[in-house]
């Protein structure tokens, strides 16, 4: 039974019945009122091809069915003869009369040919058969994104935003060679076999480079589907990248609502709605759309273009919160390190309103910094789904669909966080100030009882995440571009040979049989690879000639017989074997390595993998990319390598050879991990490689572990060098502090204090005892003089200071003797004041009369030996959490590891080791400022500022940290 | 827009098929010619139908020719009313009737006297029930579809005939893709094949398909009681088609 399509509607025909015609067609024209409307009527304007059945034969291709019409022709699905390869063929509809219509449709051809990327459907070329014009495209087998939301209903919301990203991806690469698309729209988005999206139909777009090519599409015609332009489009005015992103929008908007943005039955309706009527949200329609999605749809949808987005980087930084790709989980070293950042932002205000002796003010406005913070923490995390702390570090906050948290979460979360201090506002404005006191106890165990939930295996979500419904999340990066490779060049040769429709230029490789190089489609425009091969080389096998995955390099076509070649795609860059002289980075290798096993996994499943595997197979393309090749292309002769045909070891030697930057042999990629340090999570992969995994579950092992890993960022760095000099530069600036400023402040506690020996000093003067070091004996009259003068404003409460001192002073007997001194004192005068003091002498010093301080208060000795106390503790607290941990509770908290050089993680002896140079590089300077007051200090703060300036020039600058480089270890991500 | 009498230049619906087997008491000799007009129309529908229910070719044979047998015989028009609508409905239901009933092979034939009274072409039915395997997903969708299948045929038939006996069988098929929204070939190729000017095909075009139109809604207007109801059929068996 030979079961064809309509032409023209794409139902199956059955040749036996109904004369071979369409039963739909047929049935339609039975209920067709209008006799006269039928497309074959305009014959004049058509110029169309094909008996009514297929499989026809049309030029050298085979024509099997129609895929579907666009504006300027219809697409059909057929295999050219000559090769055996299945191409979508796109055949010019219209009448060949109409230049303009001709003019477009080559220059579509030709535009799109000069893309090539894996998300842009790839043209093979363009021709004329039968005076009719057509373009041979790659064949993309799944229907359009059209078809699949009239097929299956809206898609879920992360798989429609995974979809636009596919679509922006390929605008963006066809941006990068000045090409605009001009009309995208679900119809001209195709769906590949593997489910990835490319777009294709060029037929409107315009070159950036060119100009001139504007005029093709001005005069009065419109240009575009209405229902998907940009309004500046449908006005005929200049469109730029901003154009493009007005239909991505409006295709995300269909692909998650089924509608387009603006619909009706006729298009004035529909073109005065799209120049006019702002857009409406999506939501309205299909409420699970996240908020912060909505929003990113309404931006693209604006009528003007300046407040769209302004960049592919943009447009995808807003939309990659809602794809697929799961949010990785914020460790909570570091939020504290985030929200350290947003505390210390908000209170610079206050800060500087003290400093400018706005206490009082500030005062009165109690309530101030506990509102700011609910509104900056609840209304920024609503708002832009990130504070500027959290901006910091790379974090946001995710509601637990991805997207960005309503306002009502935001707000629950800093009132939650800053239970304490809304308690404290709200009791203190019911007065009872008490109370204070015991929420600051609270807040002490309040916030770490809130992290007492969080766990790697549930997101490290604190109770507040729980209660909340919302996570904190890194910061979606974008994949970091692969590094670029030059281009591998040669002298061009004088010979101006040819080989079939291409003009030679370059030799870039020559083997023993055959000969790589550069060519030329001067139709095309574009350039070509041309493999000249020996007599004999059988024929490119069938199924390669269909490859169209960006991991193989893309067969355009070839001859045999007198003379024997095969184009292919032109893939600037240079063999693998040529980069291995020096070692690469390891994202750099990883990338490579996704590519290779990514086409490895498609090849495996499809039967495509080639025979033989080995480094010289590879080739590094221009824009970092990898491909697999069916044939060798080895720069460095001398190295030769081994064929393999395990993929997993194949896998592995290129990993090793790229990373270290030698040739990898065989026998070693078989059972080693490359040796060198890593994130934790790459090695992982890299060592499964060599146990029993699958491509695939690489493929999957390797994602997942590039999502998560990356360098040591300079601020990490800096700081894992800082962490452990804090409680060093803390002692240091205590001491120099002291020196600076001899005079004391009075403290409330040296007040309490003073007080509570001046009383003491009294009962004993009044009993008539001796007072102990004291001789002459002072006189009772001198000491109440002093004391009528030095505590009567604090009894009075004038300010926070003496109610503190007044809060400590709580006994009964000594208030009431206090208020009896007061009280026969009343008010003594300057002279009386100076006689007393006199009077007293020495007991003062010990009461901490600012006054009467005239030497350092820094008691150097107690200094110095409360700082080793101190550097002692939390160096033998860091060498133990090393012993325990291997990596430190401060590295532990920021995601980092301790590895040797060989990459395996180092054991505690060496952690340790590591943890005590760390920790321990002050103790020089510390001996130092013991030595002598006089120039002790000096030569200490010299040390600790000489020492730590060495350490940050080394953490920012290389990779290694002083203290690694002793230890002889390295730290990694993981 | 033309007129409703220009759907029906023969005034067709004044007495169609269907509506002269309703009015089987008034008329029961034109009634029973109308009837099996129409049953040797459509029984391949039936067959298909029947084979789909898991009967055997030679069974479904015997049981659709037992089924005529009782409705042109026996006049067993059950439940037959105005009410029951449409031709394709009844017959259908009748036969759904019938094959509940359980009649075995032995007792369609005692029925039918082993007398055939429609011609089935046996061979004919199971080829093309072989080859063309039902697409429907149900044996209802599937009845409807092989129905608009056989309406097809037997207009594209009728038409070819009308034309073959004007001489003009050549023309038929060379212009007979114009049918089908034109799949492709232009007038001046066309008319290439068949000696004749663009503007000639243009014409000829034009009175082709205003026949073809005529005879599919003559045929279907032979299965209902009223024109208004030959939109709504040539719908249904539309989206029967999917």
């Amino acid at each position: 039974m030979s079961q064809t399509h309509c032409l023209e509607c794409d139902a199956p025909l059955q040749s036996e019945l109904s004369e071979g015609l369409c039963p739909r067609c047929l049935l339609k024209l039975g209920l067709s009122t209008q006799l006269t409307s039928t497309p074959i009527q305009d014959a004049g304007e058509r110029r169309l091809l094909a008996p009514p059945l297929f499989p026809f034969e049309f030029g050298h291709y085979r024509v099997t069915r129609l895929l579907g019409r666009g504006g300027m022709g219809a697409v059909y699905e057929a295999e050219d003869r000559r090769n055996r390869r299945r191409v979508a063929l796109k055949v010019l509809g219209r009448t060949l009369e109409s230049t303009e219509a001709r003019q477009r449709f080559l220059r579509e051809g030709l535009l799109a040919a000069s893309i090539n990327h894996p998300h842009c459907v790839y043209v093979f070329g363009t021709e004329e058969i039968e005076d009719v014009p057509v373009i041979t495209m790659e064949l993309v087998p799944g229907g359009t994104l059209q078809d699949l939301v009239q097929k299956s209903g809206p898609l879920p919301v992360k798989d429609a935003v995974d979809r636009i990203l596919e679509v922006l991806s390929g605008l963006e690469s066809a941006h990068a060679v000045g090409v605009l698309h001009r009309d995208v729209k679900p119809s001209n988005c195709f769906v590949d076999s593997d489910g990835s999206v490319k777009v294709g139909d060029f037929g409107l777009s315009i070159s950036t480079l060119a100009q001139p090519n504007l005029l093709l599409t001005t005069a009065g015609r419109m240009i575009g589907t209405p229902a998907f332009s940009a309004p500046e489009q449908l006005r005929g005015e200049t469109v730029d990248a901003r154009g493009d992103f007005y239909s991505v929008g409006a295709t995300l908007y269909y692909l998650l609502t089924g509608k387009p943005p603006f619909f009706g039955d006729n298009l004035v309706g529909v073109l005065a709605e799209v120049l006019d009527k702002p857009a409406p949200s999506p939501r309205q329609l299909r409420p699970e759309i996240p908020e912060g999605l909505d929003r990113v749809i309404l931006r693209c949808l604006s009528k003007a273009a300046d407040e769209r987005c302004r960049d592919y980087a943009e447009l995808r930084r807003a939309l990659l919160p809602f794809a697929s790709s799961a949010p990785i989980p914020a460790p909570l070293a570091k939020r504290i390190l985030a929200h350290s950042v947003d505390r210390a932002l908000l209170s610079v205000p206050f800060f500087v309103g003290g400093f400018l002796g706005m206490s009082e003010t500030l005062q009165r406005w109690a309530w101030a910094p506990t509102v700011l913070t609910l509104a900056y923490f609840g209304f920024s995390e609503w708002r832009w789904g990130s504070t500027l702390g959290k901006r910091v570090f790379d974090l946001r906050v995710a509601s637990q669909s991805g997207g960005t948290p309503r306002l009502g979460q935001t707000l629950a979360r800093a009132a939650i966080f800053y239970l304490a201090d809304l308690l404290r506002l709200i009791t203190s404005g019911l007065g009872f100030d008490l109370i204070g006191w015991v929420l600051t106890l609270f807040g002490l165990v309040y916030h770490p009882l809130l992290a007492i939930s969080a766990r790697a295996r549930n997101g490290y979500a604190t109770l507040l995440d729980f209660a909340t419904g919302t996570r904190v999340v890194l910061d979606s990066r974008q994949p970091a571009p692969q590094r670029p490779v030059s281009e591998l060049h040669s002298d061009p040769e004088s010979a101006a040979e040819q080989c079939g429709p291409y003009h030679l230029l370059e030799r870039i490789d020559q083997g023993a049989a055959s000969e790589l190089w550069v060519g030329f489609d001067a139709r095309m425009m574009r350039k070509v690879w041309v493999r000249k091969v020996s007599h004999g080389e059988p024929e490119v096998a069938d199924f390669l000639r269909n490859v169209s995955r960006s991991g193989r390099l893309r067969w355009l076509q070839g001859q045999r017989g007198e003379r024997n070649w095969d184009a292919y795609e032109h893939a600037p860059g240079q063999p693998l074997m040529a980069l291995l002289q020096r070692p690469h980075p390891w994202r750099t290798v990883c990338g490579w390595l996704k590519d290779v096993a990514e086409e490895m996994a498609a090849a495996e499943a499809d039967g495509s993998l080639p025979q033989k595997l080995g480094l010289d197979r590879i080739w590094i393309t221009s824009a970092g990319r990898a491909k697999l090749l069916d044939f060798p292309a080895q720069a460095n002769r001398d190295a030769s390598s081994a064929e393999l045909t395990e993929p997993q070891a194949f896998l592995n030697q290129i990993a090793i050879s790229a990373l270290e930057g030698r040739c990898a042999k065989t026998s070693e990629a078989q059972v080693n991990a490359p040796r060198l340090p890593l994130p934790i999570g790459i090695r992982r992969a890299l060592v499964r490689l060599t146990q029993n995994t699958t491509i695939p579950e690489f493929v999957h092992d390797l994602k997942g572990a590039l999502q998560r890993a990356g360098n040591l960022l300079p601020w990490q760095r800096a700081l894992l060098v800082l962490g452990p000099t804090l409680p060093a530069l803390f002692q240091l600036s205590v001491g120099l502090l002291a020196m600076a400023s001899p005079q004391a402040e009075s403290k409330p506690l040296q007040q309490w204090q003073a007080l509570v020996a001046a009383l003491r000093m009294h009962e004993d003067l009044e009993a008539g005892r001796k007072v102990m070091n004291h001789s002459p004996q002072p006189k009772l009259e001198s000491l109440e003089t002093y004391m009528a003068d030095r505590f009567r404003k604090t009894v009075q409460k004038e300010n926070s200071e003496d109610r503190m001192t007044m809060a400590l002073f709580t006994d009964a007997a000594d208030k009431g003797r206090l208020q009896q001194i007061l009280d026969r004192n009343p008010y003594p005068t300057q002279e009386e004041v100076s006689r007393a003091k006199a009077d007293l002498g020495d007991a003062l010093n010990s009461w901490g009369d600012p006054v009467w301080l005239n030497k350092p208060v820094l008691d150097w000795p107690a200094w110095s030996k409360s700082a080793r106390w101190m550097l002692s503790a939390t160096l033998l607290i860091a060498v133990l959490a090393a012993l325990m941990s291997r990596s430190g509770l401060v590295m532990r908290g920021l995601g980092i590891t301790v590895v040797l050089p060989d990459g395996s993680p180092a054991n505690r002896w060496r952690a340790a080791w590591r943890a005590t140079l760390d920790w321990g590089w002050w103790w020089p300077a510390l001996w130092a400022f013991s030595i002598e007051p006089a120039w002790g200090p000096l030569l200490g703060g010299a040390l600790t500022l000489g020492a730590l300036g060495i350490m940050l020039t080394l953490a920012l600058r290389g990779q290694r940290s002083l203290c690694d480089r002793l230890a002889g270890t390295w730290i990694v991500q993981g | 827009m033309s007129s409703p009498n220009a759907h029906s230049p023969r005034g067709l619906f004044l007495t169609t098929h269907w509506s002269m087997v309703c009015s089987l008491q008034s008329d029961p000799v034109s009634a029973e010619r109308a009837l099996a007009q129409l049953c040797s129309t459509y029984w391949y529908p039936l067959y298909a139908f029947t084979r789909r229910q898991g009967y055997s070719a030679h069974d479904a044979e015997d049981l659709v020719q037992g089924f005529f047998a009782r409705l042109l015989e026996k006049r067993d028009f059950g439940a037959l009313s105005r009410d029951k609508g449409k031709f394709r409905s009844f017959l259908l239901a009748a036969l759904k009737n019938h094959l509940a009933n359980a009649w075995d092979r032995s007792q369609a034939l005692k029925r039918g006297g082993g007398k055939e009274w429609v011609s089935i072409d046996s061979a004919e039915a199971e080829d093309r029930y072989r080859n063309h395997a039902p697409q429907a997903p149900t044996p209802l969708d599937d009845f409807d579809r092989q129905w608009a299948l056989t309406l097809l045929d037997r207009v594209l038939d009728r038409l070819k005939l009308e034309m073959m006996e004007a001489g003009k069988g050549a023309q038929f098929q060379s212009l007979k893709f114009v049918l089908t929204g034109g799949q492709g070939r232009s007038y001046a190729d066309a008319g290439r094949d068949i000696g004749m000017s663009e503007g000639a095909v243009k014409v000829a075009v034009h009175r082709l398909r205003q026949r073809y139109r005529d005879l599919i809604r003559d045929e279907v207007a032979q299965t209902v009681f009223s024109e208004s109801e030959v939109d709504e059929e040539l719908r249904t068996l539309l989206r029967a088609l999917g």
